[in-house]
């Protein structure tokens, strides 16, 4: 039995799925935003069962591990991206991690997988992002900041106690069941499918020969279930991503061929702030430990996700 | 007035006393060991006001900091080195970093200083070490992992609020006051006015040609206090070193400079598992920016701890 928190959030949904694909019975937390989606409603009560948790509650984390005798955890829980305090955003990263560490152990679980991110290679001059790069103290935004905190303290309190643990560091996730439209391919996707232009946010279009590393929910939920799962990891981080660099232009020529009246105005040429060179992560551990390689590039993924927009409300 | 968490353990003292010779009134707090060194002065009461404090208590220390209008923080309180299970630490180091922070800023105080260490460079292969070093996620010591995560931590909430903050590394510190001996320094020191033969790590007599960035304790609160008063600080971490490596060979030869017959021993020939190279604190933005060159090579510290020792109780 899988607890997976944060499990109504846009990865934890498909990582559930990922799991019970796996054969894996899971439980999944929620604290503030519900929502069963239909991938895997037929499961509830059968082999999925939902608890709401506040993780910062030190003796209901430990409680529900006990109550359902917990053999691996996936934490995702997160305060939201915006509207709390520094000091709650904080007390909700710190102590939840805490919170879960102590009650994995206390439970015995065969592993704590751990939902990071690669905005904590933000600053680096150049990529391809390899999980072993040290870092810069400072960090360009909260996300990166209580990412790369919480990985310290992990990985410490793993040399500390035993505990196996694993982190998976994603970016630019986008895909089904994706509604808080932080990221340009859901963006661009939903904006196609309504038929109208994109709004951009609030740097105004991105320019056509910037690059990013795109990647698909089903590819993140994947190694999220194989990093859960694996008898033994040989390493604690795990990049999940494409592999490699997509323009903007390619995002962009990905969704017109699947709706070609799409309405998009992007900027000409690179940022003249500078894009960094190879702006990617490496794939090249997540392939050497699960032999798994990326399935979703910018074209299927695009077209995957806009045919479930069409069929899905927006 | 200055509040000085930690401000009864060894560097505390010493930076209570450096903020009393800039002008200052002093809130030292202690959680555990209470001491009053004779350094202070006759001020208790007029200039310096102990308390007693758990960092970890959210409203006890939101209460100390505005019930003394503090207008500064020192934030030197860390869990004993050993004795605590992880989770005690975590939540000393973690609970009680917000904690202050949030102390800090509620009472409207000016700066918040962090008592970081130069441990957060370990696993690096190389020196000088520079403030603005590149760092592994990996931590090869606690201290490592709990100053690394709080100064993320710290930068990014201070990003958030606006506060003034810095972190000051230190490297080992020795000098008068310094009891708890977990360095070369101290225990050959207290061994030559004990007149006994020192006692030894549990690797044994060391190298002589081992070396390490050694400061002495005053040139260290000299950084924390002008760190803390400045009006501006241009930069947000400082180191706190000597700026020089020194080996054990030469301590042990400036120790024999002033107790001839000092029963302290370095043993030849080159250790097997030789430290990282240049592995000392560059020390060029602490002068640059605070005004500030260490004060105290080896032999003249070594001398003024002994001559202190002589005449305090050991």
């Amino acid at each position: 039995m899988i607890l997976v928190t944060g499990g109504m959030g846009f990865i934890g949904l498909h990582t559930v799925r990922a799991l019970l694909d796996a054969g894996e019975n899971v439980v999944v937390s929620y604290h503030s935003s519900y929502r069963v989606p239909a991938f895997w409603k037929d499961e509830v009560g059968k082999r999925v069962m939902i608890e709401q948790l506040d993780v910062t509650s030190a003796h209901d984390v430990m409680a529900l591990a006990q109550k359902h005798k917990v053999t691996g955890i996936v934490h995702l829980a997160m305060p939201g991206a915006a509207g709390l305090s520094p000091a709650e955003d904080y007390r909700t990263s710190m102590y939840g991690l805490l919170n879960v560490m102590e009650a994995a152990r206390f439970v015995n679980v065969k592993r704590l997988t751990f939902a990071s991110s690669s905005t904590l290679y933000q600053g680096l001059p150049a990529g391809p992002y390899v999980e072993d790069m040290p870092l810069p103290i400072e960090s360009a935004n909260q996300t990166a900041a209580f990412k790369k905190a919480c990985e310290v303290l992990l990985f410490h309190y793993a040399d500390r106690t035993g505990l196996d643990v694993g982190a998976v560091r994603m970016r630019a996730v986008y895909g089904p069941m994706y509604y808080s439209l932080m990221n340009m391919p859901s963006r661009f996707c939903h904006a196609a499918v309504k038929g109208v232009e994109p709004n951009y946010g609030p740097a105004g279009a991105p320019y056509a020969e910037d690059t990013n590393d795109f990647s698909n929910v089903h590819d993140v939920a994947a190694v999220f279930q194989r990093v859960t799962t694996a008898d033994k990891l040989p390493y604690r981080t795990y990049n999940v991503s494409q592999g490699e660099e997509a323009t903007f232009q390619d995002l962009a020529d990905a969704v017109k061929a699947v709706e070609p009246g799409f309405t998009v105005n992007l900027k000409p040429g690179q940022n003249p702030k500078g894009n960094p060179p190879n702006n990617y992560l490496s794939a090249d551990r997540v392939k050497e430990v699960f032999g798994y390689t990326p399935q979703f590039g910018v074209v299927k993924g695009v077209a995957d996700y806009i045919g479930w927009l069409r069929t899905n409300p927006l | 007035m200055i509040l000085v968490t930690g401000g009864m353990g060894f560097i505390g003292m010493h930076v209570v006393k450096a903020l009393l010779d800039a002008g200052e009134s002093v809130v030292p707090t202690s959680h555990r060991s209470w001491r009053v060194p004779g350094i202070w002065g006759d001020v208790i009461g007029t200039r310096v006001f102990p308390e007693t404090l758990d960092v970890a208590s959210t409203h006890d220390a939101m209460a100390l900091a505005v019930k003394h209008h503090v207008t500064g923080v020192v934030h030197l309180a860390m869990p004993p080195i050993a004795g605590n299970n992880p989770s005690a630490e975590y939540i000393t180091s973690m609970y009680g970093l917000i904690n202050m922070l949030e102390a800090a800023r509620t009472a409207g105080a000016r700066r918040f200083v962090f008592a970081s260490s130069n441990s957060v460079y370990g696993g690096l292969t190389a020196g000088p070490l520079r403030e603005d070093m590149l760092l592994p996620i990996a931590s090869n010591s606690q201290i490592n992992a709990f100053k690394k995560s709080s100064e993320v931590l710290m930068l990014n909430w201070a990003d958030r609020t606006g506060m003034s903050v810095a972190a000051v590394r230190p490297p080992g510190v020795f000098g008068p006051l310094y009891y708890s001996l977990y360095n070369m320094a101290g225990r050959f020191c207290h061994a030559a006015v004990q007149g006994v033969k020192a006692s030894y790590p549990p690797s044994g007599v060391p190298y002589a040609d081992a070396n390490a960035d050694l400061a002495y304790v005053t040139d260290v609160a000299q950084v924390f206090a002008r760190a803390t008063l400045q009006q501006t600080l241009p930069n947000r971490i400082y180191n706190a070193g000597a700026g020089v490596m020194f080996t054990n060979g030469q301590l042990e030869a400036a120790v024999k400079r002033v107790v001839p017959d000092a029963k302290v021993a370095t043993k030849p020939g080159v250790n097997p598992n030789p430290g990282p190279t240049d592995f000392y604190l560059d020390m060029t933005r602490v002068k640059a920016d605070l005004g500030f060159t260490p004060q105290y090579d080896l032999d003249r510290g070594v001398a003024e701890y002994i001559d202190w020792l002589r005449t305090n109780p050991l």
